[in-house]
């Protein structure tokens, strides 16, 4: 019994390049093409299919979004998401909709229906390029989780002037700044600290050394 | 007949001796020259809010400048006043013209005009009634000065009358400067008619007050009355010690007048004690006082002299001064009592020397003089009543008129005040119309200001959809063409393994990778899709990621607050500003490390983009080069606020602000 699969893909040169190379697979079958979302949501009640190769950046709904919708509606399609976006952003994107494999468009044939098989056996695939991007953003989360995020010079002036117990109104007559802009920079200070209020933020910044007393 | 004339004359004789001691008892003005605390009483009780205080200071000067030339040029006195009834009439200050006009009554009635004088402080009347708050104060003024001429006419009992009726306005009001007057001026015409008890009750009321600090302004008036009211009560002892008084308090005051009548009184007393060395010694002084400029009192020193010399029975003294007297009299063209008595003392001292041919020519004199006095006394006493009459016609006339000047000056004040509230009127339109106009000018700078704005917005959206156009058709036409020789080539290697194995296999798909690669992010660039379908953070994490690729700065993206609400033009326009500050720093900055931090609140979008390089002198680079020109143009276009913290060595930190 061979994968019946689908491709949604806007370039009508990529969809055949990947029938074409599919083709060999004597275990895989292209159902149904697809140039767009909107093609694709209408054609699949009337198909029946285990995976979809999804492209991510399409003209109208956009991948992610097409993701979401399919998962919910069709539950039994698994989605591979196959595109040459290798951006962090639309990898976590596309891994939120629950989408089981993320594989960059220069992927090797045998990856590819490796992959295919893979996925339909149950299984994941993230290409390596994805995987190393994820291990990327992992290390930033964990530092800024760490050292917390780098406060702008302002900030310091700011939040210096805080420390020493300085309204928003005195620090803007100071650093001739408008008071909503103080208010404003108070707020982000508050916020890269993960403090609440001005004593547990001037108490924090002593213990960092951002602050001398 | 001479015998007889003689036998006359004896007769008359203690007449003419006790006449010398009864000088006129003298009513205090409502202005002396010496009332020093006038200005600064009238200074708070200005009536009238339309006066300006230094128009009402310059009437105040004149009536000043008047007092002090009424003795000495009366003619110079009456020309000031009526300047400052003028002056004072213009200003609608009626105090003024009141006061004033009081004051020219004084002048001509003691310049012997009593009837003239009379109608001046007559017409004052109205005045007063219109003076405002001082309205009580003028009215007692003028009851006081109303009785100056009466007094000096004789008619004691209508003077007595006024300043009675003058006194109970002062009780009213509570003046003790005014009362201390008005009780001298009452001890004075009562001193006049004869009834001195009566004069020496209201003098020593008025002593009582003047005892308070503060009042001894009318001193000398009152202690030269009261000397000259206890010698006709034939108090001499008393009379001497008030005489002193007198004459000290005008010295003090620096009253003239009060002083040569101190000395009168003075000069008086002694001889009726018999006090000649004395007495002399007064008069000399009186003389000298006198001198030229007052000629009818250096007439009544000489005489005293006269009479002394008479007494002491030094007939060639009494004699020389005697007709010296008599010269000094000539000048003054005044017809009166004391100046044909004079010439009965002479006539009485050339007797005693036996030069009787000369005695008769006096004699004669005072015969003719005497009946000259009596018919003008008597003409007097007519003309009094006849003019009395006149007068009351000339009063109703008098007070119609000032009515109606009252009336025109309350018209011309009304309308004057309406020129007022039109001017103000004028000055409002033309304020509002300058203040519309200003308005609309700087509507129109606005409106070229917004016209710019929309123009070079609509610069960058003709851009952006350009860029979009160029995206696009990277992304699909070469981006897809990239894609589909990419899966061939994989393909084509899949199906023959013995090509992957060459090197120009792989490097051609290194360059097909390659190329994909640089056609997505040159359309990222050109259009961030990502920014489309989400937002301009994540926009600026993959336009900061792909830098990353690069070995470029390490770019730390940190954002706060929700950015969903915001049209994606304005975030597409933000992102352009973020982009042109991040090449910025890769192209002139050499940092190792930079900050993308964009935060958004309720009220401000703003965006840090600050790097650790090398900064730059911001006096060189003044929004020029670095493509600063290029992003305060854009900021401007989206009414934000861009401020760059940059030194040489020091990084470079620009701070953006957006209102939301």
């Amino acid at each position: 019994m061979s994968i019946r699969i689908a491709i949604a893909d806007d370039h009508a040169l990529i969809t055949e390049g990947l029938e074409h190379m599919l083709h060999y697979s004597g275990n895989i079958e292209v159902v149904a093409t697809y140039a767009d979302g909107k093609e694709l949501l209408g054609g699949l009640p009337s198909i029946d299919i285990d995976v979809l190769l999804l492209d991510i950046s399409m003209p109208g709904q956009q991948g992610d979004e097409l993701a979401r919708i399919i998962a919910r509606d069709f539950p039994g399609i698994k989605i591979i998401a196959l595109t040459n976006l290798d951006n962090i952003y639309y990898i976590k994107s596309m891994l939120q909709q629950g989408v089981s494999g993320y594989i960059l468009k220069n992927v090797k044939r045998s990856v590819l229906i490796g992959a295919i098989e893979h996925i339909y056996n149950g299984g994941e695939f993230l290409d390596p390029l994805v995987k190393e991007r994820l291990k990327e953003e992992m290390e930033v989360v964990k530092k800024q989780a760490a050292y917390g995020s780098v406060l702008t010079r302002r900030e310091k002036d700011v939040l210096k002037l805080i420390a020493e117990n300085n309204t928003s109104k005195e620090i803007a007559e100071k650093l001739h700044l408008s008071k909503r802009t103080i208010d404003h920079h108070r707020e982000s200070i508050l916020s890269k600290m993960e403090v609440k209020n001005v004593s547990a933020l001037v108490k924090k910044a002593i213990e960092l050394g951002l602050i001398t007393v | 007949m001479v015998q007889s004339i003689y036998s006359f004359i004896k007769g008359i004789r203690k007449v003419a001796l006790l006449y010398v001691y009864i000088l006129p008892f003298v009513l205090c003005h409502a202005a002396s020259a010496q009332e020093r605390s006038y200005t600064a009483y009238y200074s708070f009780t200005l009536p009238a809010v339309f006066l300006s205080k230094e128009d009402t200071i310059y009437v105040r000067k004149l009536l000043q400048l008047s007092d002090s030339l009424r003795y000495l040029n009366r003619d110079s006195a009456l020309s000031v006043l009526t300047i400052a009834i003028d002056t004072s009439k213009r200003l609608g200050y009626y105090g003024g013209v009141a006061e004033a006009k009081m004051k020219y009554g004084q002048v001509v009635y003691l310049g012997g005009d009593y009837i003239e004088g009379k109608e001046h402080i007559a017409e004052a009347y109205y005045y007063c009634l219109n003076a405002g708050q001082d309205k009580k104060k003028m009215l007692a003024l003028w009851y006081n000065n109303m009785s100056g001429p009466y007094s000096y006419l004789g008619n004691y009992d209508s003077a007595a009358a006024l300043l009675l009726k003058g006194l109970q306005i002062v009780r009213q009001i509570n003046d003790t400067s005014l009362m201390i007057r008005s009780y001298i001026n009452l001890g004075a015409v009562l001193g006049n008619s004869g009834n001195y008890a009566s004069s020496l009750y209201y003098l020593h009321k008025a002593e009582e007050l003047a005892h308070y600090p503060g009042y001894s302004l009318y001193n000398a008036h009152l202690y030269y009355n009261l000397a000259v009211s206890h010698g006709g009560a034939n108090d001499t002892l008393i009379q001497q010690l008030y005489g002193h008084k007198a004459l000290k308090a005008s010295r003090e005051f620096r009253d003239l007048r009060m002083e040569i009548l101190s000395l009168h009184t003075l000069g008086s007393n002694a001889l009726y004690l018999r006090q000649f060395d004395e007495a002399i010694k007064y008069f000399e002084q009186a003389k000298e006082l006198s001198g030229d400029r007052m000629p009818y009192y250096s007439f009544l020193a000489v005489r005293g002299m006269s009479q002394v010399y008479s007494g002491m029975n030094n007939l060639a003294k009494a004699k020389s001064t005697g007709i010296e007297a008599l010269r000094l009299a000539a000048q003054t063209d005044l017809v009166e009592k004391t100046v044909s008595m004079q010439n009965y003392l002479v006539a009485d001292i050339l007797h005693r020397l036996k030069e009787d041919s000369a005695a008769y020519y006096y004699l004669n004199e005072y015969v003719q003089l005497n009946e000259k006095v009596n018919n003008i006394e008597r003409n007097k006493t007519i003309d009094y009543l006849e003019v009395k009459n006149k007068v009351l016609e000339k009063d109703r006339v008098i007070a119609l008129k000032e009515l109606e000047v009252v009336r025109q000056n309350m018209y011309i004040r009304t309308r004057n005040t309406w020129v007022g509230i039109a001017a103000l009127g004028m000055v409002m339109v033309l304020t509002v119309l300058f203040g519309f106009y200003y308005r609309t000018r700087k509507k129109m700078q606005l409106l070229e200001k917004e016209d710019e704005i929309r123009r070079l917005k609509a610069v960058m959206t003709g851009e952006e959809k350009e860029r979009s156009r160029i995206a696009r058709e990277l992304h699909d036409g070469i981006g897809s063409l990239v894609s589909a020789a990419g899966i061939n080539l994989n393909t084509l290697g899949d199906d023959n393994e013995e090509l992957v194995d060459q090197a120009s296999f792989k490097k051609t798909e290194d360059l097909i990778a390659e190329i994909s690669a640089e056609v997505r992010k040159t359309a990222h660039n050109l259009m961030p899709e990502i920014l489309l379908q989400h937002d301009l953070p994540e926009a600026v994490k993959l336009f900061c990621s792909y830098l990353q690729k690069e070995k470029r700065p390490a770019f730390e993206v940190q954002v706060y607050g929700d950015f969903q609400g915001l049209t994606k033009d304005f975030q597409l326009a933000v992102y352009r500003i973020i982009q042109e500050l991040v090449q910025n720093i890769i192209k002139h900055s050499k940092a190792s490390n930079a900050i993308v931090q964009l935060h958004a609140d309720q009220n401000l979008l703003s965006v840090t983009v600050e790097d650790n390089g090398e900064g730059y002198d911001p006096a060189v680079l003044t929004g020029q080069g670095m493509g600063l020109g290029n992003i305060d143009t854009r900021v401007k276009v989206l009414n934000g606020r861009i401020s760059v913290d940059t030194g040489v060595g020091k990084g470079t930190s620009v701070y953006i602000e957006f209102d939301l």
